[in-house]
């Protein structure tokens, strides 16, 4: 992303780093968010407009307050993200990595104990440790993506929702 | 003394019916005591395989005791899968198509296959992907995964991320999956429990429409719903499963030939060629 401008109306926050002359501006406007995007031109603009559309549906599905540095690390996700093919479950990796601070993932027996047994192949793509610790400990999304690179921070919420979507884990909001 | 101890602690059930398998139980009778020890016609030959293993080895092998430990997940799930919670379902066809066992029967039920050029694979009700990734790494050719539930479309995603494999998940019912395709099908499978749910006449007829001639349809079916899994049936499928002989007489019905089933119990493989 060149520049943007971000704007959560039902969090009151708005994230301005648009400036000088725009030259390729995709704009996405969902129920409580508004995302303009300065995209540079050697990004394909179908692509880029398909993965914007994915972060505003991501976060506008979220209800509970947000910290900045978590938004901040959703848009860095985005940002490295913009070249790749999309994700079709890409609105739930921003949404989760911009709740990180206050999701909590939960275990869940008996899941949690046959998948530690017999580890399917996809969920065994998966850091181990991380996995393991997944499995075993509930844990605060956020203490997991502390100083990670985008990279890293996108590995650990695919890691996250594979689990969930074997019902593994759960989430629980940190109150 | 090793087999008593372990004999004394089988709840064996063996069939007269079952010689072969009365055979190899020979020299192990003494150490069968005689309450366990039941010849009557309700067995199971599957539970039966893992009894004459435990006797041997004095443990269940590896891939017995996963199995069964995955249809005991199953059953601790089952006042929510009554409920409408999909997910345990999802976690069961991933683990239970991963097995080796299952994996052996996909493997023989494409062994006739031969793809060409342009041709695509159709995977119908294809769940958590497991057969599609099995079938797109053998053949090379781009598997079309037909599902109609979101997060086993994820899954399947997933799977195309991890392996790189040209699986593409296509969200469709059964109705309308020939609106997606462009190419000739040799193959059309459908090999995953989520399949289940869907009437198999539905299937084969839907086969027979889709595929070209002398395409290849193939899929597992629990055919005869064997009383070891009969419960867990009512769970997956919707409709009771036809029997070995109405099944083969369906696709000959629709046009199929060439056809060959191999059971081993609790599941049925087959394929056979359009004409």
């Amino acid at each position: 992303m060149k520049a943007f401008r971000l704007t959560l109306k039902n969090q009151g926050i708005i994230l301005n780093a648009l400036g000088g002359r725009i030259a390729t501006l995709v704009k996405i406007e969902g129920k409580n968010t508004i995302f303009e995007v300065q995209i540079p031109e050697e990004l394909e603009f179908r692509r880029a407009q398909k993965w914007i559309s994915k972060y505003v549906a991501g976060i506008d599905s979220i209800e509970y307050p947000l910290r900045i540095e978590d938004i901040i690390s959703s848009l860095r996700v985005l940002d490295l993200l913009l070249e790749r093919q999309v994700i079709p479950y890409a609105d739930k990796i921003f949404m989760l990595i911009a709740c990180a601070s206050i999701l909590k993932t939960v275990p869940q027996k008996p899941e949690a104990e046959i998948i530690g047994a017999f580890m399917p192949r996809v969920v065994a793509r998966y850091r181990t440790d991380l996995v393991s610790t997944l499995l075993s400990t509930p844990l605060v999304i956020s203490t997991l993506l502390e100083g990670v690179t985008p990279n890293v921070a996108l590995a650990i919420a695919e890691a996250i929702l594979s689990l969930e979507r074997r019902n593994a884990i759960f989430f629980e909001v940190v109150t | 003394m090793r087999r008593e101890k372990v004999a004394s602690r089988i709840p064996l059930v063996i069939a007269s019916s079952f010689p072969a398998l009365r055979m190899k139980l020979r020299g192990y009778e003494d150490s069968i005591s005689k309450n366990v020890l039941g010849f009557i016609d309700e067995y199971s030959p599957w539970l039966l395989r893992s009894a004459l293993n435990l006797l041997e080895t004095g443990v269940l092998s590896d891939e017995e005791t996963r199995i069964q430990r995955i249809f005991n997940y199953l059953v601790t799930r089952v006042n929510d899968i009554v409920e409408g919670n999909k997910k345990p379902i999802r976690l069961f066809c991933e683990l239970l198509m991963e097995t080796s066992f299952y994996l052996n029967l996909i493997s023989w039920s494409i062994e006739k296959t031969k793809m060409r050029r342009e041709e695509v694979i159709v995977d119908l009700y294809g769940g958590p992907g497991v057969a599609s990734e099995y079938i797109a790494l053998r053949f090379k050719y781009p598997a079309l995964v037909f599902e109609d539930d979101e997060v086993f479309l994820e899954m399947i995603f997933e799977r195309r991320l991890r392996t790189g494999l040209n699986i593409i998940p296509i969200k469709s019912s059964i109705e309308k999956i020939s609106d997606h395709i462009d190419r000739p099908v040799r193959l059309l499978v459908f090999m995953s429990p989520s399949s289940w749910k869907i009437d198999p006449k539905v299937i084969v007829k839907k086969a027979a429409e889709i595929l070209e001639p002398k395409g290849v349809l193939a899929g597992i079916l629990p055919l005869d719903e064997h009383p070891a899994i009969k419960p867990y049936l009512t769970l997956l499928s919707a409709s009771p499963m036809p029997k070995t002989s109405e099944f083969a007489s369906l696709l000959e019905n629709e046009g199929f030939r060439g056809i060959r089933i191999r059971t081993i119990d609790p599941f049925s493989a087959f394929y056979s060629f359009k004409k």
